[in-house]
């Protein structure tokens, strides 16, 4: 009997905990990455402040500092364990997704360089997401790219920086005093 | 009066006349862009206004004349609005993006130009390791001035793009020269991070 009521909490428990346990997300530590997330972004496991599950899928959660936008992407540096940064990282989106910056929804075309944002890196897949504003909306993820971005081909010149205005009122002050100077000798012819 | 006496007395008074606008236009247009760039900064409740009034309030943010930030170098006690272009009546009210180049609020070199004659007139006295600010709509951003150079006019390599977020200050050099200056005066600042500070 005693014995009977044994095994029931056991089997109990083990049920419980089955059930319960695809709930339970894996810390930054324990979360089995693929190898091509881990190819893409060797150093996910420093820059993951935690993993949270979304839709059925695992995601690290990863913070860092915006550093460029531009054409349907924003780019940033990651903050590792140490304090120090990860290389620049590209994260596909659109201009209207909108994000959360100080709590309050901020659309992609209207961030600025130097915000905190939050991205979700998928463990299972290289694809990397920006932290939806609302926590309903779906994340939409895109294919992580390994290099850091491209820069923009450098098409700037020189400025022309030199205002014209000193050269006028020299031309100007030159002429008035040329004018006195011509009164003065037909005055003194006069005279 | 001889003719030529006449002419050169109505000459040289429009050109000073001219000199006295452009700087009137300087002192007032800097001076008005600086107080709608405040304004801009906390919009009055638009809850009660028309549909046409709310459109050209908006219109009216977005004028090629409105400055789209405000550069400050405490050091040095300038103030001064950022415009979207570096023309002539933008940079005699203040100081223009240069065109090609990052913007604060995107990132990559930002360039932002101005009269060595004018408002940057005291970059001269600039060193590396002062500060300066650029506040545009969205955000305040600070660099830290990492060097000084003076370079030909047509040496554009210091403009070139970067990864990392910075901004370049371009000035004509010598500060004091008549007419066209030959050189420079370059002055390279790095992104000052928030979480960093």
């Amino acid at each position: 009997m005693r014995r009977s009521i044994y095994l029931s909490i056991i089997g109990v428990t083990a049920v419980l905990g089955g059930v319960a346990a695809p709930a339970l997300a894996a810390d930054c530590a324990t979360a089995q990455f693929s190898q091509a997330v881990l190819d893409r972004f060797p150093n996910i496991r420093m820059v993951c402040s935690e993993i949270i599950e979304k839709d059925g899928q695992e995601y690290a959660v990863v913070k860092g500092d915006l550093v460029r936008t531009g054409n349907n992407a924003v780019y940033m540096k990651f903050k590792l364990a140490d304090g120090t940064k990860s290389d620049t990282r590209k994260i596909e989106t659109r201009p209207e997704f909108r994000v959360k910056i100080d709590g309050k929804p901020v659309s992609v075309r209207n961030l600025a360089v130097g915000q905190e944002l939050t991205a979700y890196v998928k463990v299972s897949d290289p694809v990397i997401a920006l932290e939806p504003a609302e926590p309903s909306d779906p994340v939409a993820a895109y294919p992580m790219e390994e290099a850091a971005p491209a820069m923009a081909a450098n098409t700037a010149e020189m400025p022309a920086t030199a205002s014209p205005m000193p050269a006028v009122a020299g031309l100007g002050a030159l002429l008035l005093a040329f004018a006195g100077m011509l009164t003065f000798f037909r005055l003194r012819r006069q005279s | 009066m001889r003719w030529s006496e006449v002419a050169a007395y109505i000459a040289g008074a429009m050109l000073c006349s001219l000199f006295a606008l452009a700087q009137a236009d300087s002192a007032l247009g800097s001076t008005n862009a600086l107080e709608e760039f405040a304004a801009s900064l906390n919009p009055p409740d638009q809850t009660l206004w028309a549909a046409g009034r709310v459109r050209d309030y908006q219109a009216a943010q977005q004028s090629p004349m409105s400055a789209v930030a405000v550069l400050t170098i405490p050091s040095l006690k300038l103030e001064v609005p950022v415009f979207e272009h570096d023309d002539e009546l933008s940079l005699n009210r203040g100081a223009g993006l240069v065109a090609g180049m990052g913007t604060p609020d995107t990132g990559g070199n930002v360039g932002i130009a101005g009269h060595r004659d004018g408002y940057f007139r005291v970059l001269k006295d600039i060193k590396v390791g002062d500060l300066i600010e650029v506040r545009t709509r969205i955000k305040l951003h600070r660099y830290r001035v990492t060097s000084l150079d003076i370079v030909e006019k047509t040496d554009s390599r210091l403009l070139a793009d970067t990864d990392e977020p910075g901004v370049t200050l371009v000035t004509c050099y010598p500060f004091y020269y008549l007419g066209n200056a030959p050189q420079r005066f370059i002055v390279a600042a790095t992104y000052v991070w928030p979480s960093d500070s």
